[in-house]
Parts: structure tokens; C-alpha cells; sequence
């Protein structure tokens, strides 16, 4: 994907291409991340907060899949949030996107910095997580991104290794399994409380796989491509995730499990295989390389997006007249992630995107609502009908408002100072950008294709 | 302990070097959209 721009032969995109994107940007949470479930409720409850998050995502993501079949304009989430909710919303569904890319993008490099450093502890993260950011910001700079078929490879190669590690712990044999379940988990020590908690870290297997929907545009027939990729990659992620943490918690205590920068990485150093330690090793890296080089391209596009419908200034809209990248919204990001990436703090950095995607799951909702007052079935062409109206929208807030209330336990400075954040930029939005955007402009292409809606 | 360190210093020394092309390519790029104007 060269540009933003969309050629007719560029349209072909089908289900396996969906589900592979999908898969492509979520794969690197089960390297990294989700293991903090396992601090927070415990082995049991790790994988019960997973499982209850998947059903949050299912909802989403069917949500997600009717609107943005019928948007007039590729983007996602912002596009939705500008036709149904208006500036507002997509100034902070915009900004809360920018920002989950960039933390995740920031945790990617902290990755790659501490597994380098766990080679030979003399070696300093340091440099390697600013080399990593900023290589990764030149490649996208240049306009040199990994193709679509290149994140094909690294996904399935990466797939392949945790299946690797599967099958090397030699779990199908009881005699000769290295997998020792009742002697390295720990059940549920906090109970329902400690579920709750996992909740925020659960989501880390599967975010980012609502981004499918950016895709729509480039499908051939978006109708059947867009649900049918999306759900079967959720399913994938959903069996990936729990091989994960079967092969995890039975091959790491679970106290070390918990605090773990790289688990399945330590998993494989635990089966004492080298050439399981290895394949984990490229495995961990390549999804993090890719992983960021993603977030990197995603993050500059839809800041460079927010300035082209004048919700940011003008500046950030340029694109490179030699590389066609948005070379500003590039540079304008990297010391943010890099601020983040040089504390260190792989939880935090990770709560900071997990409450971000929250709240603009919380607005899909939200969007979900209005959408079917704005539109009822039956007034415009629908490509997808999200089935059993209103349930999956409910469900979707009641289980990310628990995330919420979980993250709130044991991560409430992060989560005020976040609140804090947003709310201070909306009114920076509301008092010094509102009079700049032109709403009649902003609107134009969705009354084009609806015509005005019922309310 | 030595390979390390030398290992540490190089990555410094990449990331300064590529730090020095985007500021420069940066401020050409702005310059010369600017005289166009």
C-alpha cells in the first residue's frame, strides 16, 4: 500500500486478505502484554478475562463492520465518528487512535530493547529502543513500508513459532510433557476482583483488530469480505491466545509469568530447546519490528487525516514531495512515543493504549445508537446487518466500562491523568480549532451518499 | 562485557546519524516548499 489513495485495481482484497491484516497487526499481543492478566487475576483468571473479552470484540467488531461498510470515506473509526457524532468526536476518536498506535508502537520498541538486552545483560535497552523508533520512522519516512505480502510472511512465520513451541513442550505425550499446569499456576488468588482487573490486559490479544475496518475500501466485495475475514481472524487470535497461555503458564511460574516483558520467549528458554529459543527470539522480534512499522504508518495517517478535514492545523497535512509520505505527522510523533518508550514501563505504556481503544470502543457504541436512529434499517443500502440490535452494543459498553472500572484498581493515576488529557485537549478543540473546521464541508460526502438523516 | 559496549555505542551512533538525515532532509524539504510559495 503505496499511497491512501485507491485505485479500482487495487480493490481486491477478499476474506483471507481481511483476516491476515487483522491477524497481522494483533499477532505481536500474544508476545508481549498479555501476561499481565496473569499479575492482576491470576492464572485462572488470565484466561477467563480473555475468554470474556473475545465476546466484547465480537460485538465491536460487528458494530464496527455495518457502519463502516456504508461510509463514504476509508479511516476507520475517525470516519465513523465524523459522520455520526460530528468534530468533537472525531477530534477525540481521532486522538485516541493516534495515541493507542503510539504506545503500542512505543511497548513494541521497549520489547525489542529489553530482548536484545536479554542476550547479554551488559548490553543497554537504551539505544536500541531509540534505534529501533527511529529506523522505523526513516523506512516510513522514505516511503519504504513493509508490503502487505511482506506482514503475510512475518505473521505466518510468527504463527509458526508459537506452534513450534507447542509442539516441542511435547504436550500430547502426558510421560514426556514439559507442560506442568498444577505445579506452576496458581488458580484464582483474587477472585472476582482479580478478573476484573485482568479485563484491561485480556483486550491486549485481540486490539487493534477493529482496524480491519480501515481495509473496506480496498475490498472487492466488502459485504461478505469485511465479516467473514474479520470474525474468522478473531477466532484465530481467540485459538492462538489460548495456546499461548496453556503453553505460558505451564512451562513458567506464574509470579515470573506476570512480570514477564517477553513470555513466550521465556517459555521457549524454559523448554531448555535451542532451537525453540531461537525461532521464539526471530519471532518476538520480526512481530515487534512489524508491529511498529504498522503503527507508525497508521498513526501518521490518521493525524495527517484529522489535519486534511481541518480538525488539526494545516501543517500536519503536507505530504513529502519526493516520498508522498505525511512527513510531518511522522516526525510530529516520534519523540512522543520515543517519551514513552524511554520510561521503560511496559505496563504502563500498555494501559496508556488499552485505555484509548477502550473509550473509542465506548463511543462505537455510542455511534451504533445513533447510527440506526440516524439511519433506520430500510433508508439506506446496508451491506451488513449487524444481527440482534441492541445486545451487542450494550454488551460491548457493560464489558468495556468493567475493563474500565478493572484498569481503575490498579491503574487509576494513568487513567485520571488520561481522562485529565482528553478532556483538556477537547476543550483546547472547542475553543481554539471548532471555529476552523468547515462542518458543511465536513458533512459533504455523507449527505451525497444518505442524504440527511431522520434526526 | 566489551563486545556490549561497543555494540551499545554503535547503536547510539546509527541513531544520531539517522536523527541528522531527518532533521536535514526536514528543514531542506520545508525551505524549498517555502521558496515555491
Amino acid at each position: 500500500m503505496k499511497n491512501t489513495e485507491i485505485t479500482q485495481d487495487e480493490r481486491k482484497l477478499g476474506p483471507v486478505h481481511v483476516w491476515a491484516l487483522g491477524v497481522g497487526i494483533v499477532l505481536v499481543g500474544e508476545f508481549m502484554g498479555w501476561n499481565f492478566t496473569v499479575a492482576r487475576g491470576g492464572s485462572l483468571g488470565s484466561i477467563i478475562a480473555i475468554w470474556v473479552m473475545s465476546i466484547m470484540y465480537v460485538a465491536i467488531v460487528m458494530m464496527t463492520t455495518e457502519m463502516a461498510a456504508v461510509m463514504p470515506e476509508a479511516g476507520g473509526q475517525y470516519t465513523m465518528a465524523k459522520f455520526i457524532l460530528g468534530p468533537l468526536a472525531a477530534f477525540n476518536v481521532g486522538l485516541m487512535a493516534v495515541l493507542e498506535y503510539s504506545m503500542l508502537e512505543a511497548a513494541d520498541a521497549v520489547v525489542v530493547g529489553e530482548i536484545l538486552k536479554s542476550l547479554n545483560p551488559a548490553i543497554d535497552a537504551r539505544p536500541f529502543i531509540v534505534l529501533t523508533l527511529l529506523f522505523l520512522t526513516f523506512m516510513n519516512y522514505r516511503g519504504v513500508y513493509a508490503t502487505l505480502t511482506l506482514n503475510f510472511v512475518i505473521t505466518a512465520a510468527a504463527f509458526v513459532s508459537v506452534i513450534l513451541l507447542l509442539f516441542s513442550t511435547n504436550f500430547y505425550d502426558p510421560a514426556r510433557s514439559l507442560i506442568k499446569l498444577k505445579e506452576m499456576t496458581d488458580g484464582l488468588p483474587y477472585g472476582a476482583l482479580g478478573v476484573l482487573a485482568a479485563m484491561q490486559f485480556g483486550i491486549w490479544f485481540f486490539l487493534g483488530i477493529e482496524g480491519t475496518a480501515m481495509a473496506v475500501t480496498e475490498c472487492k466485495n466488502p459485504d461478505r469480505a469485511l465479516p467473514v475475514g474479520t470474525i474468522t481472524g478473531l477466532l484465530t487470535l481467540l485459538i492462538g491466545g489460548t495456546i499461548t497461555w496453556y503453553v505460558c503458564s505451564g512451562l513458567i511460574e506464574a509470579h515470573k509469568l506476570g512480570e514477564s516483558v517477553y513470555p513466550l520467549y521465556d517459555a521457549a528458554i524454559a523448554t531448555g530447546k535451542l532451537y525453540v529459543v531461537i525461532a521464539l527470539f526471530a519471532g518476538t522480534m520480526l512481530s515487534c519490528l512489524a508491529s511498529a512499522s504498522g503503527c507508525i504508518n497508521d498513526a501518521s495517517r490518521a493525524w495527517s487525516a484529522l489535519s486534511r478535514d481541518t480538525i488539526l492545523p494545516g501543517v500536519f497535512a503536507a505530504n513529502h514531495p519526493k516520498f508522498g509520505t505525511p512527513y510531518r505527522s511522522i516526525l510530529f510523533l516520534l519523540p512522543i512515543s520515543l517519551a514513552f518508550a524511554f520510561t521503560g514501563m511496559l505496563d504502563q505504556i500498555v494501559t496508556f493504549s488499552i485505555f484509548s481503544a477502550l473509550l473509542v470502543y465506548i463511543l462505537t457504541a455510542v455511534m451504533m445508537f445513533r447510527f440506526r436512529k440516524m439511519y433506520p434499517l430500510g433508508t439506506i443500502r446496508r451491506g451488513y446487518v449487524s444481527p440482534l440490535h441492541p445486545i451487542p452494543a450494550i454488551v460491548a459498553i457493560a464489558l468495556a466500562c468493567a475493563a474500565l472500572f478493572g484498569m481503575f484498581l490498579s491503574y487509576s493515576v494513568n487513567m485520571l491523568s488520561g481522562t485529565l488529557f482528553y478532556a483538556l485537549a477537547s476543550v483546547w478543540f472547542v475553543k481554539r480549532r471548532y471555529k476552523f473546521v468547515d462542518k458543511e464541508k465536513f458533512l459533504e460526502n455523507g449527505v451525497i451518499k444518505w442524504g440527511f438523516p431522520e434526526i | 562485557m566489551m563486545n556490549a559496549n561497543y555494540l551499545n555505542i554503535l547503536a547510539w551512533g546509527i541513531s544520531i546519524l539517522i536523527a541528522l538525515y531527518l532533521s536535514y532532509d526536514y528543514i531542506k524539504t520545508d525551505i524549498n516548499s517555502r521558496r515555491k510559495k
